[in-house]
């Protein structure tokens, strides 16, 4: 359905993506990797918003730039900072937006109070946005995206900023929307996609590093994964030897969870890899921190 | 069409209509109540004013030979109603003062008649002392104004002034009955006007885009639908919206220097003895409706720039830092006498209004439509 050829986008001599190649059916695809790796510059692509250096990006066989507003009419598009008038209401806000998206003033009616349901602020909706919290106002930012009821829905960063409890409710709204559309979420949060994602798409140094579902790209840990307790005194050493996923304190002693290349100890619990394991295996040498020191692996 | 509406509404939102009004009686008060209140302002100018709507009674719109005679008569009536006057008054009988002639070429500095003076011209205001010199400086217009342009003495005439002079003079116009103070107040009450309307648009207008940035909406709708045409849709409503505030201002100011009383002048021409010379033969009403057209090109010349400065700027501060000059600017050859009616008149070259007038245009169209060029093609990086 949409597809990314050979697409590079520079900066100046800065190449923030390099000759990336993608495909999007259906489903949900999470577009994993850790900030400044390039998503959003992806995404804004996506979105018709930046041009490519080079390559090109198709809808069912189409450059998305020369269909201009019939590609646009497809996709709906949540920025990971997403603008409102303060003193709008959400009624009035999804109408302008609505008129931006070319919607006639009858679908406007019928379509704002159902999306407002749907995003549980019905009860809201003719009050002034200001006094919404970080979570209500993205669900008015999901409103917006779901307008034109887009075969394409682009969401940057959407959890950003919201408590657990939004974030959970925000991942069961996204799985209910999923259906029948495409839905590119591009995040650094790796909860976010785990549970509702097919296929997870990682971007590193600019390139694609994986685009699979979260079983196979988490097979490649497979029997690398392991748990110990570690007296406090060694953890220091530890670390220098094993990329320390997680460290908890439990009964006197640091349980970490590691990466290693064989079973070294008896004392070792080998355990199921995860999405997050997978992540922070890939981006170890990125940004600081005890995860990304020097490993054996 | 909707969103045109919409943005519409946005830019009269009800905060900045209040302002707008603020900001209107804020001018108002300045600059464009003085000409309303005071005009004429104080005499002889009221006394000018008052015979001059009698001359349009009495002799139409021009003032011929035959009628200038009868003019003279009743000035001579005059004359002799204010010499028996003076005649008739004790006071300055004693002073020796047998007629008006003698009045005006008394010494001022007498103290005596200092006082009887004042006392007569200003505190009691007498009619005939400003009346009949009111009348003897028009006739003295009519002889010796005409006289004047016929012999070239306007100095510094250059040679397309001295023709424009003489095809005045030779086609009659110039005995057309229109006072200076008339043209003088339209045109500072034209300026005023406009450097009003102009502050309203320029406030209006100048949240255009950068609201819309401020609030981080750009990504959201250039990827909409619309896309990257919302810029000539913006520019539309931004032209709209100078339309309905320049048109607005107008009949709520024009509706004010109604009660200016100029109204038997609409068809006199304005190339008169009375007067000034024009480039152009216009009636009054055609110079109204020339200045209400130039205040629309300059109103919506302004509106392009704020709309192509609101879409550069990224702050508040940037926008007052650009367009505070341009304003300046404008206010300049506004009082100047570039851009309004009084560009017209004959001391003013129409080369340079033409000047002035092209680069208004020009500029901020070819502005746009570059702007408007690269913004199809460019990365929207807010």
């Amino acid at each position: 359905m949409l597809t990314i050829n050979d697409v590079s986008k520079k900066y100046g001599s800065h190449t923030v993506l390099n000759e990336i190649d993608l495909e999007f059916t259906h489903g949900v695809y999470g577009l994993l990797a850790p900030n400044g790796a390039g998503k959003t510059t992806l995404i804004k692509m996506l979105t018709t918003l930046l041009y490519p250096s080079s390559g090109a990006i198709l809808y069912k066989g189409q450059d998305i730039y020369s269909m201009g507003e019939h590609y646009r009419d497809v996709i709906g598009y949540l920025p990971q900072q997403f603008g409102f008038y303060k003193n709008n209401s959400p009624y009035q806000y999804l109408h302008y937006l609505a008129a931006l998206k070319g919607l006639k003033k009858k679908e406007m009616d019928q379509k704002i109070p159902e999306l407002l349901k749907l995003v549980a602020l019905e009860d809201v909706m003719k009050k002034k946005m200001r006094t919404f919290s970080g979570g209500m106002i993205q669900r008015v930012g999901i409103a917006q995206a779901m307008l034109n009821d887009p075969q394409l829905l682009i969401l940057d960063e959407p959890t950003a900023g919201l408590d657990p409890k939004e974030r959970v409710r925000f991942r069961n709204l996204l799985s209910e929307l999923a259906r029948n559309r495409t839905v590119i979420l591009s995040t650094h949060i790796v909860s976010d996609v785990e549970s509702i994602a097919n296929e997870i798409i990682m971007i590193k140094n600019g390139e694609i590093r994986y685009k699979d579902s979260i079983a196979n790209i988490c097979s490649e840990l497979e029997g690398k994964v392991f748990e110990t307790e570690v007296a406090f005194p060694d953890v220091d050493q530890f670390r220098q030897h094993y990329l320390s996923l997680s460290e908890r304190q439990d009964n006197g002693a640091m349980v970490i969870r590691f990466i290693a290349e064989k079973n070294a100890d008896l004392n070792w619990l080998q355990v199921r890899p995860t999405l997050e394991d997978a992540f922070l295996y890939q981006y170890q040498d990125v940004g600081s921190g005890h995860y990304y020191a020097d490993r054996s692996v | 069409m909707p969103i045109l509406l919409h943005e519409l509404k946005k830019i009269f939102n009800p905060v900045m209509l209040v302002m707008l009004i603020l900001i209107n009686l804020l001018m108002y008060f300045l600059f464009i109540e003085f000409e309303l209140t005071y005009f004429p302002n104080g005499r002889p100018a009221t006394d000018t004013y008052r015979i001059s709507v009698e001359m349009i009674e009495n002799y139409g719109l021009e003032l011929d030979d035959h009628e200038f005679t009868d003019f003279k008569t009743v000035y001579q009536q005059e004359l002799s109603k204010a010499d028996d006057w003076i005649q008739s008054n004790s006071d300055l009988s004693v002073l020796g003062v047998k007629s008006l002639a003698n009045f005006q070429t008394m010494d001022i500095r007498d103290a005596s008649f200092n006082e009887i003076h004042n006392q007569l011209v200003f505190e009691q205001g007498i009619d005939l002392f400003w009346e009949v010199p009111a009348r003897e400086w028009i006739i003295e217009q009519r002889e010796q104004t005409i006289n004047d342009y016929e012999s070239h003495i306007w100095q510094g005439a250059t040679e397309s002034q001295s023709l424009r002079i003489n095809q005045v003079v030779e086609s009659g116009t110039v005995h057309a009955i229109f006072p200076d103070l008339v043209g003088d107040n339209f045109h500072r009450f034209s300026q005023s006007v406009l450097i009003t309307v102009l502050l309203s648009v320029m406030f209006m207008i100048a949240p255009i885009f950068i609201k819309d940035y401020k609030h981080n909406l750009i990504s959201l709708q250039y990827s909409s639908k619309v896309g990257r045409r919302l810029f000539k849709l913006k520019l539309a409503a931004g032209l709209l919206a100078t339309m309905i505030i320049t048109t607005g201002l107008l009949i709520v100011y024009y509706c004010l220097y109604s009660a200016n009383n100029t109204g038997m002048f609409l068809h006199s021409n304005i190339n008169s003895f009375l007067g000034f010379l024009y480039w152009y033969d216009l009636t009054f009403i055609q110079l109204i409706l020339v200045t209400t057209v130039l205040m629309y090109v300059i109103a919506i010349s302004l509106t392009l720039v704020t709309t192509l400065v609101s879409r550069l700027c990224k702050n508040y501060t940037s926008i007052v830092g650009i367009q505070l000059p341009v304003y300046i600017l404008m206010y300049w050859l506004i009082v100047h006498q570039h851009l309004l009616g009084d560009g017209l008149l004959i001391y003013q070259s129409q080369i340079v209004q033409g000047v002035i007038y092209s680069v208004l245009i020009f500029c901020p169209l070819l502005a746009i439509f570059l702007k408007w060029r690269s913004e199809n093609h460019r990365d929207m990086l807010e």
